[in-house]
């Protein structure tokens, strides 16, 4: 048998009634309504079962406890009318019977010789009983309450209040058909009752389960619509402090994928943006000299030395690019080991000797003790690479650049001061943005991509480290490293 | 090797009811009476034992064809009770006895009853043999057999089946039985007469009940159906039986 359903997005799915049951079985929904029927059941049998037992208990016991008296009472009437020499008083006899039809139950006398002296049935009365209870009762067991299914028997010793001789035996059985006629009615009264809760239980256990899972439902809902892409809404269902939860983190995750997934759309903006103009450049170029009839060979020469120019910012551009995605692969090509901070900041100084003397700039490096700490050398040489050329690039002629490098227990510190152009304020929250140049125009007076200052903050990140800016236009820049001397994975 | 063990075992809690010191000096057989003569030890018995041993004697004697009856003396005098009586003669039929846990026994008995017939005017006999609890008075017996049902084809059940009995019990030969409401309850399709005589009918049968009255939760004050009365005392009425 199949069942037919639409899906949100319009399908038809053919859903068998199987796939409906197992569904069913596997929900909360199901689980709450088992477990309130559980509650709401169970007490309720145990109880009516409890209270019909104990009753039938009681009744019996208490039975039990009247005969008994009772016949003690008319045990020691036969001894004072000495009924078991002599069965002949009325009254006794009278005694016996009422005592037998109250009861509804049998009465055997039985005196020392073993004899029945009378039987209130009339069926035994002058034979011989021998008996296991009776001999026992004579030698002074009495076996009290032996009960079978519809009557409590027992046997009573007839003996003086102040002597151990046994005169005699009184046997005695009681019908407990009233008892099973009443345990009857109240079974039927309890079973009665527990019928009606039971279907109350399972009605209020069907709506509470629906509706204590309602909650539930709503945040299937609204996942499916985010999902299909019907809302842009946050997942809102506070009903319970779990749902509520559960809403505010999955908000939370789908803020992260619309961030990443903006500043990816943004990045591949900037990139192709930034691709384009070495591109544009060059078709200029190209055209205006197809464009020219009689070009000279000179300007040849120079148009050609621009295109080669452009070509080589767009390599550097493509580079760069490539080195700042694979610093974004989180840290998993790492190649930790321990290196010579003192070496590693001599090395970049000395090749960037050439482009800083060409503007006359003196450059120091104050070391304050040697420095080993656990890092991948090539990453943190990209990166104090990067803020050294920046120092050096955005400096005036004859300016400085400083240095230093100092270390406590636990960090190393570089910092990178010039005497440049400075970065104006407002900049300095995005200077470590992909493609970001604080002069907007992307001139190329000062030859840049844009990415140098985001691949260093990458790869100081990736070694667990910070990095800070100071700026004053016109007076210089600051910029600040903290790493760990030992990695931290 | 384990059930040799266990009939030793079996044997030797099964004493033998004659002590060793009582000894039977001779014994007489005349027209099917045996008289047992024991010596002076006989009387040196516990009361118990004595009647445990007087009884394992008489019931295996009496299975002896040409023994009738079992009589005690010792030396020559008769056995004497406590109330110096002498005790007479003895058979199976003088000894009661229990097999099993219960202080009474189920016995077996003849009944009379009486049911509705065919057309439901008439009552019809069933002579039954029951076998019940000898707790359970031969009255009640009785009316609870007429609640159950007949068992031959042609009588059919005359009282309601959910009527149940609160007590049933004799006076002065009159027998008050005494029922539910379930007597009152739409039973069978019998005139109105026959469920009440098919109970009184039968209870009469019984020796000692020539009268009957029926109660309802104790209460006289009702009519059944259209016109009897519960406040009179039934006797029984020959009339109602159908003629064979």
């Amino acid at each position: 048998m199949n069942q037919s359903m639409f899906t949100q997005s319009g399908e038809w799915a053919i859903i068998s009634r199987h796939r409906v049951i197992t569904t069913y079985l596997k929900s909360l929904k199901f689980r709450i309504l088992l477990v309130l029927l559980l509650a709401g059941w169970l007490p309720m049998l145990i109880v009516a079962s409890g209270i019909l037992d104990s009753y039938r208990e009681r009744a019996i016991t208490v039975r039990g406890t009247d005969v008994q008296n009772q016949c003690r009472i008319l045990s020691n009437q036969l001894i004072s009318y000495n009924y078991l020499k002599d069965p002949s008083s009325e009254l006794i006899g009278g005694e016996l019977t009422q005592l037998s039809n109250l009861y509804d139950g049998r009465i055997i006398v039985i005196d020392e010789n073993f004899k029945v002296i009378r039987d209130t049935y009339g069926l035994i009365e002058g034979k011989l009983v021998v008996s296991e209870e009776v001999i026992r009762c004579f030698q002074g067991e009495t076996i009290n309450q032996l009960s079978t299914k519809r009557y409590i028997e027992m046997t009573i010793p007839i003996q003086e209040a102040d002597s151990q001789k046994i005169l005699g035996v009184l046997l005695v059985s009681v019908s407990t058909d009233s008892i099973w006629d009443n345990l009857d009615v109240l079974s039927g009264n309890a079973r009665i009752f527990v019928l009606i809760c039971g279907v109350l239980v399972l009605t209020f256990a069907v709506l509470l389960s629906y509706f204590l899972d309602r909650p539930l439902n709503r945040i299937i809902h609204s996942l499916q619509e985010i999902a299909e892409g019907y809302s842009t809404e946050d997942l809102k269902v506070k009903s319970y402090t779990e749902t509520e939860q559960i809403s505010r983190e999955f908000n939370k995750i789908v803020n992260q994928m619309r961030v990443l997934d903006e500043s990816r759309q943004e990045f591949v903006s900037n990139v192709s943006h930034e691709l384009k103009t070495p591109l544009t450049s060059m078709k200029v170029l190209a055209d205006s000299l197809l464009a020219q009839e009689e070009v000279p060979i000179e300007l040849y020469q120079e148009f050609m030395n621009d295109i080669a120019e452009e070509i080589e910012r767009e390599n550097k551009i493509i580079t760069d690019l490539l080195s700042l995605v694979k610093m974004d692969k989180k840290a998993a090509n790492l190649n930790i080991e321990p290196v010579d901070i003192n070496d590693l900041l001599e090395l970049i100084l000395k090749r960037l000797r050439p482009i800083a003397s060409r503007k006359n700039i003196e450059m120091v490096l104050e070391s304050f003790r040697p420095v080993t700490a656990e890092v991948d050398a090539g990453r943190l040489t990209l990166a104090f690479t990067n803020l050294i050329e920046n120092a050096v690039k955005y400096n005036k002629e004859n300016g400085w650049v400083h240095v230093s490098l100092d270390a406590d227990h636990k960090f190393f510190y570089v910092k990178v001061m010039d005497s440049g152009k400075g970065i104006p304020e407002e900049s300095l929250d995005y200077i470590f943005e992909r493609f970001y140049r604080v002069d907007k125009s992307h001139s190329n007076e000062i030859d840049g991509t844009g990415l140098g200052l985001a691949i260093t903050r990458s790869a100081i990140q990736v070694h667990k480290g910070a990095i800070k800016v100071t700026s004053h236009l016109g007076e210089g820049t600051t910029f600040s490293v903290r790493i760990p001397l030992n990695y931290i994975a | 090797m384990r059930r040799s063990r266990r009939s030793r075992k079996d044997i030797r809690s099964i004493i033998s009811a004659i002590p060793d010191n009582v000894f039977l000096l001779n014994y007489t057989l005349d027209n099917g009476q045996l008289s047992l003569s024991f010596a002076q030890p006989y009387l040196d018995m516990s009361k118990p034992y004595e009647i445990l041993c007087r009884s394992a004697i008489v019931r295996t004697l009496c299975q002896i064809p040409e023994v009738e009856y079992v009589s005690f003396l010792v030396g020559d005098k008769p056995l004497l009770d406590s109330n110096e009586t002498p005790i007479g003669p003895l058979n199976d039929e003088s000894f009661v006895e229990n097999a099993g846990n219960e202080i009474n026994t189920y016995t077996m008995t003849t009944l009379q009853l009486y049911f509705a017939n065919e057309k439901g005017d008439r009552l019809v006999g069933e002579r039954v043999e029951v076998r019940y609890s000898s707790n359970m008075s031969v009255e009640k017996l009785v009316v609870e057999q007429l609640i159950k049902g007949p068992i031959t084809k042609d009588a059919y059940p005359a009282i309601p089946p959910e009527t149940k009995i609160v007590s049933v019990a004799t006076k002065d030969g009159i027998c008050y039985v005494n029922l539910d409401k379930g007597f009152l309850e739409q039973g069978y399709d019998v005139l109105e007469m026959v469920p009440v005589y098919s109970i009184v009918n039968s209870l009469t049968e019984l020796p000692g009940i020539s009268k009957v009255q029926i109660l309802i939760n104790g209460e006289t004050n009702l009519t059944y159906q259209e016109s009897i009365r519960f406040e009179t005392i039934f006797e029984r009425n020959l009339d109602m039986i159908e003629e064979t």
